[in-house]
């Protein structure tokens, strides 16, 4: 059923965004890939949130692929790439982004990252500094204040009601591919990774944008983010739940758009 | 009898919380209740307009005190309720005189008290038009006589500005009392907590404003301090006819009783009488006096924010943080806390807006800042809209947040009243309350950059 699905899923979001297939030590990264053929601006690379896949992507790459060139990548274990053997962590996805970027000869990309996928940007802007410009961290997890399974379900569930009912259909095609199992441990992994003591590291201008009806990341995480960052500056979507690059891509790219065109003061 | 929506009341709360160690949430209410007043007010705020300036009023009203008991005001038992709020200590010094935000900041850092000169008594009325200053006046002078012959220690500012307090003036009258001496119960008080040779610091905003004399110790004031200029309370302007229109009234500008003289604005004025008799008492019982003097509310702001971050770079805090503050609206403990530089605006009105635009034009930038802003439920004359309100946010470097507003409904978001406190207690990093500072630190910054402020210190 899931096959079917994701052909279903799939079919309507080629035609925003091919799929580009890329073999990186021996495993197949899927990536959705859109943008002009010839632009001067660093390509813009999505990295998705716990269990998803770049599916909920598309609309915010449909918005900024006039300007730029972007990807979104399918993590190891999710969407369409092939899934290894274990359960990456926040280190082991940070590493295989770090792969894929060099071996599809992106040079130094724009990472914009939503939820878990902001952990994985920041992991991977610590070690691989040379490698990332810029960073768009969209509702960027998890807060210390709610460091317990509990305590993050919760705030999930709360955020439900706010995000489209389009996404539905989506996730359910990205859990199956995933599997649950691969979820709850990567979820798992995500709850333990400190990224409030990697942010004073990350050293590329980074913007934090949060919807100001996100309960997963409270304002204030929110603001203690870009406090942390050398060079960070926190926008807010008025209206936007968890999932700003799904529910609000037009408000987001009009966000984005101007952040990664800016000259570096950094 | 005193109002506790008011400046007076609400800066004088603020800072006995602050010297009994706590913040202050909701204007001095109960800080359980704070969620659900949140909530329940956030409903409000999706009321019909016309529904919620219903409620706006019916909150003055409510406050206000009938015509006939204010015979039985005394101005000694207020004195007493203010003293009152303070934790009984020595104190190295004592601020007495006008109510002002900034002033508020500086006693907290010094860790004194301050003992106001104005207060506000809310009169209850009726079937007076807020157009119709003449009336107003008429409709108190028996109310405000008997008032006057119980309390000859004080000096009766009846103020009528339909510009701001359009709403409040439909089933009320604003009298501000202001003491001509310091009277039994300040001087009490300062015979018991000031510290013997200690500092009176006299706060003198010398704010003046036309006014009507009506009777011995009684004036009337038209208009107030601010978006409307004070020729515009009097003689109007295009855009108080415009004003006047949108609100529907039968008139095209203000139609107030002559005024005879200048005289201290009534809210924030200071009446000097008062600085002589505080000159007598420190004479009579050496104690040391310094006058704060200054023209306009906000003039003493960026003393004392620049005061703040001068203290919190010599503790090695960073000093990125700013904290603008809207009037009462004020959060002197979690000001310290947060390690947020404290600017208080005197309103929510464009001179407030150009203020906090020229205190950073010459300021260093700040990495966050946040801002507090009241709602006073009226689209008067020289509102700024909310986006030129948030202008003053994009200048932050990394962090700009109203706190705890509700910007679609601004200027009729009373739930912030119970949201900013909230919004302000949960920024993260946090530092520990310092030691109060002493007159010689403030003297040392002063002889720094004293020069550099709208204020003179004799």
């Amino acid at each position: 059923m899931g096959a079917v699905l994701d052909r279903l899923v799939d079919r309507r979001l080629a035609r925003a965004a091919g799929s580009q297939w890329t073999r990186v030590d021996g495993r197949r990264f899927h990536a959705r890939h859109a943008g002009p053929e010839a632009t001067t601006a660093s390509p813009v690379v999505c990295v998705h949130g716990v269990g998803v896949s770049s599916r909920y992507m598309v609309a915010t790459m449909t918005e900024l692929a006039s300007t730029f060139e972007v990807y979104a990548i399918d993590l190891p274990g999710f969407g369409l790439t092939d899934k290894p053997p274990e359960v990456l962590d926040v280190v082991g996805l940070a590493d295989a982004l770090a792969a894929w970027i060099q071996v599809a000869g992106l040079g130094r990309p724009a990472l914009l990252a939503n939820s878990v996928g902001c952990q994985v940007a920041v992991d991977f802007a610590v070690r691989y500094p040379e490698r990332v410009s810029r960073m768009v961290l969209v509702g960027p997890t998890t807060d210390p204040a709610a460091r317990t399974t509990l305590g993050q379900v919760l705030r999930w569930l709360r955020n439900l009601p706010g995000e489209r009912p389009g996404q539905m259909p989506l996730s359910v095609a990205d859990y199956a591919d995933a599997g649950v199992g691969r979820v709850l441990r990567t979820f798992g992994h995500a709850l333990v990774d400190r990224i409030e003591d990697k942010l004073a590291l990350v050293q590329a201008p980074t913007l934090v944008v949060r919807g100001d009806r996100d309960p997963i990341v409270p304002q204030a995480w929110a603001e203690e983010v870009t406090r942390l960052l050398p060079h960070g500056r926190l926008a807010v979507v008025a209206g936007a739940p968890h999932t700003v690059n799904f529910a609000a891509p037009g408000a987001l790219a009009e966000l984005v758009g101007p952040f990664l065109v800016e000259v570096d003061l950094a | 009898m005193v109002a506790k929506f008011d400046s007076a009341t609400a800066m004088l709360r603020a800072l006995a919380s602050f010297l009994q160690g706590r913040d202050f949430p909701m204007l001095g209410g109960r800080p359980w209740a704070e969620p659900l007043a949140g909530g329940l007010l956030g409903l409000v705020n999706r009321l019909p307009e016309g529904l919620r300036e219903r409620l706006y009023i019916y909150s003055g009203w409510s406050e206000a005190t009938p015509p006939a008991k204010l015979a039985r005001v005394r101005s000694e038992e207020l004195a007493d309720w203010v003293v009152d709020h303070y934790p009984r200590r020595r104190y190295s010094a004592v601020l007495v005189g006008s109510s002002n935000g900034a002033a508020v900041h500086l006693a907290a850092a010094l860790g004194v008290p301050w003992l106001p000169q104005t207060l506000l008594l809310p009169v209850r009325q009726r079937g007076v038009h807020p157009d119709e200053p003449a009336q107003d006046l008429e409709a108190m002078v028996e109310p405000a006589r008997a008032l006057l012959a119980a309390n000859p220690d004080l000096v009766l500012h009846h103020k009528h500005d339909a510009n701001q307090d359009r709403l409040m003036i439909q089933r009320m009258t604003y009298f501000r009392v202001k003491r001509l001496r310091l009277g039994a119960a300040y001087e009490r008080f300062l015979a018991d907590h000031l510290e013997p040779g200690g500092m009176l610091l006299l706060v003198d905003c010398t704010l003046s404003w036309p006014t009507t004399k009506v009777g011995d110790r009684h004036v009337f004031q038209q208009g107030a301090l601010g978006g409307a200029t004070v020729q515009e309370a009097h003689q109007g302007s295009q855009r108080v006819a415009d004003y006047l229109r949108r609100y529907g009234s039968h008139r095209r500008r203000g139609d107030p009783p002559p005024p005879d003289a200048d005289r201290p604005e009534a809210e924030w004025g200071f009446e000097p009488a008062m600085g002589e008799d505080v000159e007598r008492l420190a004479a009579d019982r050496g104690y040391r006096v310094r006058r704060i003097v200054f023209d306009q509310p906000e003039d003493l702001s960026p003393l004392v924010a620049d005061l703040y971050r001068d203290w919190y770079r010599r503790r090695g805090i960073p000093a990125g943080r700013l904290l603008v503050e809207s009037f009462i609206l004020l959060e002197p403990w979690l000001a310290l806390v947060t390690g947020s530089v404290p600017l208080w605006l005197v309103f929510n009105t464009e001179p407030s807006l150009a203020t906090i635009h020229r205190y950073l034009d010459a300021a260093r930038p700040f990495d966050e800042i946040r801002m507090t802003l009241f709602s006073h439920g009226v689209e008067s004359v020289g509102l700024p809209t909310i986006d030129q309100w948030r202008s003053v946010l994009h200048r932050a470097g990394k962090v700009g947040s109203f706190l705890g507003v509700d910007e679609q409904a601004f200027p009729r978001d009373f739930a912030t009243l119970a949201r900013y406190h909230q919004a302000l207690a949960r920024v993260r990093k946090r530092y520990p309350m310092p030691r109060s500072l002493s007159l010689e630190e403030l003297d040392a910054f002063l002889d720094r950059s004293g020069e550099r402020y709208a204020v003179d210190w004799r």
